[in-house]
This record gives structure tokens, sequence and C-alpha cells, in this order.
């Protein structure tokens, strides 16, 4: 499957091809990890890299680690390497997720370089965390992709789907709030009962919808994106620029750890 | 009891639930490498939209039903089977197991009606399975969400089955999906029976009227409120103790049997493989 998308994309003259969430393997791989997992150096990994030659590729696979432990996770893959490797950060395991009984988390966030300038991936659930999107911003990120195994789930009237309606918002937030291009990109198909909802969609950073895929329905589609919409964005809404992430840190540091040991609480404004 | 005041809606937006249950069924059939399905058509609502959304996934000319009927059925359950199988246009088989019960309870007259019930529940079983194994067609189950929560089935009888397209569907909703998808109003209509006895009800045997208990059940487990907060939306105490017992006490219904750990990986309990691995 991704060798045919590859050489599609190929044949397109795409800079780049995103695939959802564990896209090698399929989403509910539970015992199975020790069996299907890659060393980032694993000759089926090299092999995707030559044919992908000089397209960019973002794929979801299980990592395995060097010191045994097994990582939920995302390769960019460029050029015939593998340039960066993206661990999910945040592993959902409430109501029908059990993903820490499988995977070890992420701990690090890692944009790296492309020619359509530096990106950030996150991995599903990482996308509904704020802060994630904030620290890819705030690491040069000028576009977030978002790779995605999300089910349908809370089907209720009128089109209503609550498993859904998190994602969009979460989506149009990184977008508008960051100014950043904002990739979504969901597996399709149904997997022991559920149903995978699709509905990748790109976004420029003020939120429009540039390109988006059916709901349910597998598609492929080639998207142009405008890079200088970044700076114009991010000239009408300089959310970057007025950012002020020392002031975060110190109250994030303050909310963690208590006063200051030195200085005492934080001045208030209040009189 | 006090009518629920805040508004728990229960509908569903029928076509994205179609579509997902289309989509499941297709995939489950392809997985396990079948075309057929078979099923029990009751002349029940369940069954009936059951066999609707098997027809609008495999097609009619790959669906089987099979009333089942006891010597205790209501005749006017095989009048409706026959309504719903021409309804959808798939092949009814009538394979009646009044005579299989008769058999097994032979000499032993004292055998309760729920006794007699549990056992024709699972000669429709066998009949089922039969037929899935001669004629290579999937087992579809169709208890809803309200009868799994509560239990309202029999162990290895009705609750049975290789897949379930309805299982999370709440009787109400299942009313809803059913009006949609063409259902014949008689059997929308008629009040829901097992039909196991003269004149049983499920709302008779459970004491409970379904638009209440689904609208609770909605509230405990869909919205996670506590005992105190579904006082709070107005029903009432006994009640909602009687059904979050009744829930609680069935867990063993739906889960696998409770195996003794030795090893050091228990099928059940700590082997987690998913069923369409390698599919």
């Amino acid at each position: 499957m991704h060798r045919d998308a590859i050489a599609w994309a190929r044949g397109e003259k795409a800079d780049l091809i995103v695939f959802p969430e564990l896209s090698l393997t399929g989403y509910l791989v539970m015992d199975m990890v020790a069996r299907i997992g890659l060393a980032v150096d694993d000759p089926a990994l090299a092999a995707l890299a030559r044919d992908a030659g000089p397209l960019g590729v973002i794929l979801g696979f299980v990592e395995k680690a060097s010191d045994g432990r097994f990582y939920n996770s995302a390769a960019y893959i460029k050029d015939g390497a593998i340039h960066a490797v993206q661990r999910k950060l945040f592993l959902p395991n409430y109501g029908m997720f059990d993903e820490k009984r499988f995977f070890a988390a992420g701990n690090r966030i890692e944009p790296f370089d492309t020619p359509w300038g530096r990106t950030g991936i996150l991995i599903c659930f990482d996308a509904l965390h704020p802060a994630t999107a904030y620290l890819h911003e705030q690491a040069g990120a000028r576009m977030i992709v978002t790779i995605s195994a999300s089910p349908a789930r809370g089907v209720g009237p009128d089109g209503a789907m609550s498993g859904r309606d998190a994602f969009r918002i979460a989506h149009r937030a990184h977008a508008r709030l960051l100014g950043v291009i904002s990739v979504f990109v969901n597996r399709v198909g149904t997997e022991e009962g559920m149903t995978f909802w699709g509905g990748s969609e790109v976004l420029d950073p003020l939120a429009n919808s540039v390109c988006n895929l059916p709901e349910y329905d597998s598609a492929r589609a080639i998207c142009d994106i405008d890079l200088e919409s970044v700076e114009r964005a991010r000239s009408m809404f300089p959310h970057l620029k007025e950012g002020r992430a020392d002031f975060i840190l110190q109250e994030l540091w303050r909310l963690r750890m208590g006063p200051d040991p030195l200085f005492g609480q934080t001045p208030s404004t209040a009189p | 009891m006090t009518r629920p005041t805040s508004d728990i809606n229960l509908a569903l937006d029928p076509w994205v639930t179609v579509g997902l249950i289309t989509e499941f069924l297709c995939d489950q059939f392809e997985k396990k490498r079948f075309a057929d399905a078979v099923l029990g058509i009751s002349g029940g609502i369940d069954s009936a939209l059951g066999a609707a959304l098997a027809v609008n996934a495999l097609g009619p000319e790959h669906v089987v039903g099979l009333a089942m009927p006891a010597h205790q059925s209501d005749p006017q359950s095989l009048a409706d089977a026959r309504l719903v199988a021409k309804t959808f246009g798939f092949l009814l088989l009538n394979r009646p197991v009044g005579s299989v019960v008769s058999a097994f309870f032979n000499g032993r007259q004292s055998a309760s009606r729920v006794r007699r019930g549990n056992a024709t529940a699972r000669a429709r079983m066998m009949h089922l399975f039969d037929y899935s194994h001669e004629h290579h067609a999937l087992v579809i189950g169709t208890s809803n969400k309200t009868e799994l929560l509560l239990g309202y089935g029999t162990w290895y009888g009705d609750l049975a089955c290789s897949i379930n397209p309805i299982g999370d569907l709440y009787k109400t909703q299942v009313r809803q999906l059913a009006d949609c998808l063409g259902v014949p109003q008689p059997i929308i209509d008629k009040p829901p029976s097992a039909d196991l006895w003269r004149g049983q009800t499920d709302e008779g045997e459970l004491g409970l009227a379904y638009a209440d208990v689904d609208r609770l059940l909605y509230l405990m487990i869909d919205c996670d409120y506590s005992l105190d907060a579904a006082v709070q939306q107005g029903f009432s105490r006994p009640f909602i103790q009687s059904v979050w017992d009744r829930v609680v006490a069935t867990q063993f219904k739906r889960s696998l049997p409770t195996l003794a750990k030795i090893s050091a990986k228990t099928v059940g309990i700590d082997f987690h493989l998913s069923r369409d691995w390698g599919t």
C-alpha cells in the first residue's frame, strides 16, 4: 500500500506524502508490537526510503528502540534516509484505548527542517493536548502534521460524532492561533468493529480548508500549499511575535513547584 | 415513576449509523472470508433490523433467515417473520424447535418455563451454528445494547453469535433505525417479547419500560452519571439501584468464562490479540 501510494505521489511530482498513524501496521497491534516493531535502521524502512527517492514521506510505524522499548512513532523520510522520528507523547489509556500497555511514551518534540520549512509531527492524541502544538511553534515549526487513527464514536443526531469534534477544533486552533499550515491525516477502514472516520484535511494558517478528503472512504489528493501564507498570517496575527514564552515558563514553574524559593510569590497585578 | 425532566437525547443520525454498521459488516465478512449470513428471525424488531442491515451490506441473496418457532410461540410471530423476509427480500427457512425441546425435557414435566425458555434459545443457537457450518454462513446476532447491559438473554442461546451489528444500539435507537430502514410498522409497534411462553413481554418480565431504562442506562453508562446524579435527573432511587444491580450481576454474560490464572500468559487475562490481526 505504501509503495503504491509513494509511486503515485512521485508520478504526480509531489513534494510530500503523509500516511496516517501506525500506517505500516494498522492501529490495533496489541501484543504483536514485539513481532512487528522496526528499528529505525531496519531494512524495510530503508527500502521504502529508496522507493521514495526525492519524495518526502511521513508514515507511522511501531518503533523498536535499542533499549527494548516500543514507541508509536512517525518517521520523516527523504532522499533515501530517515531524517526525523517523532514518538507519540500522549498515549491514550482510557475508554476504548489501551496504548500505555503496549507502548512507551516519547519525551521530546522533534521538529525537523524540510525544503518547505520547519515541520513538526503530532500523533493523534498529541494533537488534543494544546501545549504540544505550541511547543512545535516555539521550536520554529511553520507546518504541523497530525497523523491519526481516530475511530468514530459518540454518534448522535444530525451528523454529530464526538470523536471527530475535538480533532476538528484542535486542528483549526493550531492553524489559526499558531499561524502554521496544519495537515491532518486520519485512518479509514475498520478494525475489530471500530471504524476510523478519515476526513483528512489541510488548513492554511488562517484555518481555511485548502484540501479535504471524504469521511470514511479511502482517498488521496494532491494539494498545493502556499508557503508564504505563513508570513502573511503571522503579519496579520502576530501570535508568535507577541508570545511570552518566558512568562508561560515562569507560571508553569510556579504552578508546578510553588513560590520561587529566592523571590517568593510572583508579584500579582492586584493592588 | 417520575419522568426525567432533562433533555437526554438518544437520537442517532440514522445514515451515519447505518453507514458505520454497513462498513462494519462488509469488513467483517471480508476479513472472516464469508459471503453469506444467517440469522434467527423472530418476527420482532431487533432481528428485523439485523436482517435489514445485513441485506443492505451483503445483498438479499446473501442473507438467510431461520424462523424457529417453539410449541409455545405465538403463531403471529411466524407470520411477522415472513413479513420481514418478504419486505427485505431474503430467504426464510422454517426450522421449528418445539420437538427438540420436548424431547429434551421428556419425562421431566416439572421443568420451569425459564428452563424451557433457555432450552428453546439454545436449540435455536444449534440450528444457526449448524446452518453456519453446512452453508459457510456467518451467524449474525441481534441482541441490542439494552438487553446486553441488563443481561436479558440466554447465555450460549440467543446471545451466541459470530458478530453483532446492533449490540451498541439501545432499544430506543433500534426503533429509530428500524423506522428509517423500512421495517414494517406492525413489527415496530408490537410489544417486545422473547416469545418463550405465551403472553411473555420483555417489559412485563423485566418490570420496567424500555423508554425509561434506556434513558437511565444512557446516563449511567454513556455519560458516566453517578447514581446520585441520576436521581437529580428525575429517576427514582429504587429504580436506579435495581437497574444498576442487574447490570453488575450480569457481567458474566458479557465476558469469556473466568479462568484460573496459572501461566505467564493467560487467555482472556493477559494475552491481547486483535481478532482482526492478519486478515
